[in-house]
């Protein structure tokens, strides 16, 4: 008997105890699935994160801004030191070797009108470094030069969002007017939003896009009235050393401060780490409740299939006999139960396979019709794995119950069932 | 000399008690020979059959057929034994009840070794129809009466060329016509130059062969020739 015949034979045995093989199958498909979830789950979810903090972008930027006046320590530290000025981005450019780019943040929220709207927004001060550093992209338009910036130029660049606020969806804004406050700025250019990812990075675009943009001094002179800085966000050079430009960074503002650390810099960098190693950590524990589901599920399906195995030779011990009359010998019995054995796990793991992904697919569905655009790619490590774990299932516990039949003597095995 | 047995026993071990099958058998049955064994019921015809069969194994003694001694023989040279050189056939007949007649009467062929399987479903066909179950192929065995159903585990017993066809109470299952039907079947074997051997109750049945031989208390009390 060739193996296809051996399978189709398993098949058909499986076919002709419908529930029985069935109930073993529960616990194979169970176990599979678990372990195809597992692997998609988690490689999908840290794939994702991961992606997300790719496209962000701000790998080597540090954001150094001022302490947080409303804590008791910063607020006495700000009255010997005035914070952060505008003139200090040049010293920190100049002394700190490792910066590409800097770039004066000053922020302003109030009343901005526009068209006929009228609504509250935020307004960034910035240079035009600062595009790129949040690496805005232009729509129709252009960025603010240095030449605004020099010249105090009431120019200003929207956010996508806040032009279709202001002036409308489709409205050409270019050339228009917008007030911040009671000054009056001209609108040069509108950003266009990237295609991004919704799970982490959108909101961060939402409110990207909902700013407007103007030169750092316009915003001193005019708005803020003083040419204390909020937040100089500053850009490494590639595989620049992090810590040394912390380090450089910090000896810098300290000495222009005179001592007072009245400012704290923050690296994304670092936070990103730290959010890789909980998200390992997650999925560590992740890994573990599911491998457990798994292994346990797989175990009760390898037991439900030895005692089905069991049963099935019982009765069967005449056809046992009969094959072995006929000349059947014991090899070729033992082979006939473990492949009937295989058969059925491997009917199980495929079963299971479905069912995995199935979830993956489901999960996908729902997260899309519930506005986040996440992919749980089918793991072919957890296929693999998966169906792997049932076939050695099948063999594993379909060896005793083969070995029994295989091992029967022909008369006594017919004489047995009569 | 096709089949030779001397002192042959069979002792089973039921723990506290030992039942005596057979007491020491002598028997010697030449190549085409037609023998019957005919006894009381428990008389140790059936264990005599098994151990001719190589279904079973005795407890002492020798058996020798076609010049080989068969107890030197290992778990894989029986099996070959069992398919190629004996044909059993059951009193309750034993054919495997999912499948058709055609893969019943294929299934030594199955384990043959190297047939293929249009091979053996053509011969199997051909070894059916020689015995008058062409239309019955794709039957199962409990679609078909008793009589159909013995001929068709002869036809079984046959597929692979035997040089002995045993067989236990053929008959014993089935009504006189029907047994007679049978025995023509045995008769035309016997007359075709194959070695038969059966077990029976019935006279009428032992007189077909050429040779009775009685048991009784698992030994040979006496053989007539007829
Ligand atoms: N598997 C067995 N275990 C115990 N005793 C058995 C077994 N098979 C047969 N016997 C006993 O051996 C004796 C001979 O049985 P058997 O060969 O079947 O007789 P027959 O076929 O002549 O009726 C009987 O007493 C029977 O009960
Ligand atoms: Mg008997």
């Amino acid at each position: 008997m060739n193996l296809l015949e051996s399978v189709v034979s398993g098949l058909a045995s499986i076919w002709s105890h419908k529930l029985r093989s069935s109930l073993t199958l529960v616990g194979i498909v169970v176990g599979v699935a678990s372990v195809i979830a597992m692997f998609s789950f988690v490689g999908g979810i840290v794939t994702r994160v991961r992606e997300d903090f790719e496209q962000i972008g701000f790998d080597n930027t540090f954001f150094v801004s001022n302490m947080d006046p409303m804590n008791p320590e910063g607020r006495a530290s700000l009255k010997a030191s005035k914070g952060l000025m505008l003139h200090e981005m040049d010293i920190l450019e100049t002394e700190v070797p490792e910066i590409r780019g800097i770039t004066p943040v000053v922020a302003h929220y109030g009343v901005l009108r526009g068209g006929s709207e009228a609504l509250h927004g935020e307004v960034f001060g910035i240079t035009p470094d600062g595009f790129i550093l949040f690496e805005l992209n232009l729509g129709p338009g252009r960025y603010i030069s240095d030449l605004d910036v020099e010249n105090h130029a009431r120019v200003c660049v929207l956010g996508e969002l806040i032009k279709n606020d202001l002036f409308g969806e489709g409205a050409d804004a270019i050339g228009r007017h917008v007030l911040i406050g009671d000054v009056s700025f001209e609108v040069v250019g509108v950003l266009a939003m990237k295609e991004f990812s919704q799970m982490f990075g959108n909101s961060g675009q939402e409110q990207e896009h909902r700013r407007i943009y103007t030169p750092t001094t316009t915003m001193t002179h005019y708005i803020a009235g003083t040419k204390r800085i909020d937040t100089f966000a500053v850009k490494l050079y590639e595989g620049a050393d992090i810590t040394q430009a912390y380090d450089h960074i910090h000896e810098t503002l300290i000495r222009e401060h005179r001592g007072i650390e009245d400012f704290q810099i923050e690296n994304v960098a670092e936070q990103l780490a730290q959010a890789e190693v909980q998200m390992e950590q997650m999925s560590a524990q992740w890994n573990m409740i599911l491998g457990s589901i798994a292994t346990v599920s797989l175990l009760v399906g390898g037991i439900g299939l030895l005692s089905v195995l069991i049963i099935s030779v019982n009765e069967r011990l005449r056809e046992i006999g009969i094959r072995k009359a006929v000349g059947a010998e014991d090899r070729a019995i033992f082979q006939q139960f473990i492949i009937e054995s295989v058969t059925i796990s491997t009917v199980g793991g495929l079963i299971g396979v479905a069912l995995g992904a199935g979830l993956c697919k489901l999960i996908t569905f729902g997260a899309q019709a519930a506005g986040q655009d996440m992919v749980i790619p089918v793991s072919g490590m957890g296929v693999a794995l998966g169906l792997g774990f049932a076939i050695i299932v099948g063999f594993l516990f379909g060896l005793y119950p083969a070995a029994k039949a295989s091992r029967l003597d022909p008369i006594e095995a017919i004489s047995r069932y009569a | 000399m096709l089949i030779a047995v001397d002192g042959l026993t069979r002792t089973y071990d039921l723990g506290e008690a030992k039942v005596h099958a057979l007491r020491g058998v002598d028997l010697a049955v030449e190549a085409g020979e037609y023998l019957a064994i005919m006894g009381p019921s428990g008389s140790g015809k059936s264990t005599l059959m098994h151990i001719l069969g190589c279904l079973d194994t005795p407890s002492t003694g020798r058996y020798v057929l076609g010049g080989e001694e068969v107890s030197s023989l290992t778990g894989r040279e029986l099996a070959k034994v069992r398919n190629r050189r004996i044909g059993f056939v059951f009193q309750n007949f034993n054919l495997l009840p999912r499948i058709d007649l055609v893969a019943n009467v294929a299934l030594p062929l199955v384990y043959h070794g190297s047939v293929s399987k249009a091979e053996r479903l053509g011969r199997a066909a051909k070894q059916l129809e020689e015995l008058g179950l062409g239309h019955r192929l794709k039957h199962r065995p409990n679609e078909l009466s008793g009589g159909e159903r013995q001929r068709a585990a002869i036809a079984r017993a046959l597929i692979n060329e035997p040089s002995i066809l045993l067989a236990d109470e053929p008959t014993g299952n089935l009504d006189s016509k029907t047994g007679r039907e049978i025995m023509d079947i045995l008769d035309g074997l016997s007359a075709a130059g194959k070695t038969v051997c059966l077990v029976t109750h019935d006279a009428n049945v032992a007189e077909h062969a050429g040779r009775t031989v009685h048991m009784q208390d698992g030994a040979i009390a006496r053989e007539d020739f007829s």
